[in-house]
């Protein structure tokens, strides 16, 4: 694609100064419209103003959404070389309840030009040509940005489509302008350019990221290692970390105390547990939840479902102590609501896949009135052995739920933000994006939440932090 | 290691070297070693479960030494909703005359209404395992030297450390045979009525102090000594 096609291609322009910006910082940024006539931000579909948004055709309002977001950004980033980004509306990844809001990711990247602050070292195109202070590109887009063109249809988050108002009250829809902000970071630098499934590195060359990037178990940055180390970082639950300085001096001021759960008694079991935590019942406090563990047996398999009342004998064995029991069968409120009426004070549910961190528990019932958290499948075995040693009553294991005194939620001890490393890897959310442990919710987290940012920086966020750390 | 003080004991560290017998004493500081040393386990509980294993010091204490330095067993040696415990624990191979005196300490939780029940048998048979493999055989140690707790009355059974001997019956000279320790709780698992916790410890088999009176008094005279060293 030449230079005249794209200036033909560019549909929309963020013009600074056309409103008053109380602004040290600014960065013009390009939507180059890549869609086809007829679809997408072309689509000439009639619509209804909605939310401060006043385009007339849902191709228009989908470009007011663009430069809606493209304008936070601005505002937000100082570079004197105007920013492309070549986007369009595509079916991606789609299944009845969950599907791929967007993607993007840098389309240009640039290494050892003039004032670079690291040779060899990949840059992301936008950041290079504000390095540089002039376009190595040519006025080449240097993002590529897709979304989801089937996003609410059957079998596709069905009823959950894009919200494309600009005030934010997006209701059970997705929130575009959300969607468009966190996508736009990943283009702007907000990626890791090295591949995590198979270490290797893009023509064999690190990039900034991989300076920040650092695994607390190898005990490395990402540059120091080897592909084969990568690929084990790459999936080190919650030990891969950020180290950058700006990110971790604005967390203190952006995340919230982590929840956590520490197990103590038993010498096999000893230590601090991931968690999820859950959406219904009490919010895990300070003031926290310690008991005794016991678990449930109401399976003839040794598992404990609790989708029934709990029969005398297990009642007994719970009641004031915190219950372990199985994921599976019913609902997870349903399994803590019965463990609730036995008597017990808390709740740890086994999830029954591999997998971690473990997610969060879902489901509401306003009566559960004790906290509940989930634990991976390989704690909860390991739990669940060490609990054969136990009396009918007792088991000398003991549980802590509660807020830790030394970490931030999100954050490791020395206050370091967490990458979202699973296990399995996940292509295109594994190590570029915060961990889901984050709390409150950041923008660049894997999964859209319901409280999106649109404020890029501390104490709302990190985004913008993190991309200083790599050069803005 | 932990040193076991009872008056057993200190007679047996006295007649090092000159009884036959094969002294045992046994404080399971640390499980793990136990089969090296010629111990066994064998569970023959429905759908057989956890063996004997490692105190709970979150439990209850040991009687002495380190807080979990004895050796347990309990409800999960059955993995059946409900059925019947027959969990083995048996002594290394032992040469014995009869006349010595075999005895342990055991205890349950306090508080607990699920009976427990421990059975002490011996095999005259030499270094044999042979238990059968259902929950009431027996196989080689059909001897019944003590119970404690035989009809799993529900607070029949200690919930303090309580010390138990029994003196072996005779067995026509030297004789290699092994103690068997038998968890044994019928109508138990997650919704059986019996079955707790139990712990054991500090097992010792020492000639009769009878057996002793040939040495004469000065014997006494030595321990006497022994124990004001210590
Ligand atoms: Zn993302």
């Amino acid at each position: 694609m030449n230079v005249k096609q794209l200036t033909r291609n560019v549909t929309l322009a963020l013009i600074l100064g056309a409103m008053p910006l109380i602004a040290q910082a600014a960065a013009e940024i390009i939507v180059v419209n890549a869609d086809e006539p007829g679809e997408g931000f072309n689509d000439p579909t009639p619509v209804q103003p909605i939310g401060g948004n006043n385009g007339l055709t849902l191709g228009q309002q989908r470009l007011n959404a663009f430069q809606y977001a493209a304008n936070i950004w601005g505002r937000q980033l100082d570079s004197a070389v105007p920013i492309r980004i070549k986007s369009n509306f595509d079916p991606l990844a789609c299944e009845k309840d969950s599907a791929t809001l967007g993607s993007a990711g840098p389309l240009m990247v640039n290494r050892d030009f003039a004032g670079a602050p690291r040779t060899n070292t990949w840059y992301h195109g936008a950041l290079a040509n504000k390095l540089l202070e002039a376009d190595d590109f040519e006025g080449e887009p240097v993002i590529r940005a897709r979304f989801n063109s089937n996003l609410g249809k059957e079998n596709c988050l069905e009823g959950g489509g894009f919200y494309l108002g600009l005030d934010g009250q997006h209701g059970h829809l997705t929130d575009l302008v959300g969607v468009l902000l966190h996508e736009f970071g990943h283009g702007l630098g907000f990626s890791n350019l090295t591949n995590g499934q198979t270490g290797r590195r893009y023509n064999g060359i690190p990039s900034m990221w991989d300076y920040h990037l650092y695994d607390l178990t190898a005990q490395k940055s990402w540059v120091e290692m080897t592909d084969a180390e990568r690929v084990a970082s790459g999936v080190n639950s919650r030990k891969l970390i950020w180290r950058g300085q700006n990110v971790t001096q604005a967390a203190p001021r952006v995340l919230q105390g982590a929840p956590e759960l520490r197990i103590s008694g038993l010498a096999s079991v000893i230590g601090t547990y991931q968690i999820g935590t859950a959406s219904f019942g009490p919010q895990i406090t300070a003031a926290g939840t310690s008991a005794e563990v016991m678990p449930v047996v109401d399976q003839t398999d040794g598992r404990g479902l609790a989708c029934d009342p709990l029969t005398a004998n297990n009642a007994s064995a719970i009641r004031g102590k915190i219950a372990l029991v199985d994921r599976g069968t019913c609902s997870f409120n349903i399994k803590v609501k019965n463990a609730q009426l036995a008597g017990a004070v808390g709740v740890l549910v086994a999830d029954n896949a591999a997998g971690s961190p473990p997610p969060g528990l879902g489901g509401s019932d306003p009566t559960v009135t004790i906290p509940a958290v989930r634990i991976t499948k390989d704690d909860g075995e390991k739990l669940k052995l060490a609990l054969k040693q136990r009396s009918r009553n007792r088991s000398g294991i003991y549980a802590a739920l509660g807020i830790s005194a030394t970490q931030r939620a999100g954050s490791d001890e020395a206050g370091r933000l967490l990458m979202f490393a699973p296990n399995p890897y996940q292509p295109g959310s594994s190590v570029s994006h915060f961990d889901t442990s984050a709390s409150p919710d950041l923008l660049m987290e894997p999964f859209n939440t319901e409280s999106v940012k649109r404020n890029l920086d501390a104490p709302h966020d990190l985004t913008f932090p993190l991309l200083r750390d790599l050069g803005w | 290691m932990k040193a076991i003080r009872t008056l057993s004991a200190f007679v047996l560290f006295a007649l090092a070297g000159t009884a036959s017998a094969t002294p045992l004493i046994e404080g399971f500081d640390n499980i793990t070693s136990l089969p090296g040393a010629g111990w066994s386990f064998i569970n023959n509980s429905t759908d057989a479960g956890s063996t004997w294993f490692q105190g709970n010091e979150g439990i209850f204490g040991a009687k002495d030494g380190a807080a979990n330095s004895y050796i347990a067993a309990n409800l999960t040696s059955t993995n059946s909703m409900l059925g019947t415990i027959s969990n083995w624990l048996l002594s290394p191979t032992l040469s014995l005359r009869g006349g010595e005196t075999l005895s342990f300490l055991t205890r349950t939780e306090a508080g607990s209404l699920n009976a427990d029940r421990l059975e002490i048998r011996l095999s005259k048979n030499g270094n044999t395992s042979q238990v059968g493999n259902a929950t009431d055989s027996l196989g080689d140690f059909s001897l019944l030297l003590s119970s404690v707790n035989p009809n799993l009355v529900p607070d029949g059974f200690p919930t303090d450390w309580q010390m138990f001997s029994v003196v072996i019956p005779d067995l026509k000279g030297l004789t290699d045979a092994r103690l068997g320790f038998r968890y044994w709780v019928t109508d138990t698992g997650i919704n059986g009525s019996n079955g707790n916790y139990i712990g054991l410890d500090n097992v010792s088999v020492v000639p009769t102090p009878s057996s002793l009176a040939c040495l004469g008094l000065g014997l006494f005279g030595l321990m006497a000594s022994v124990r004001r060293r210590t």
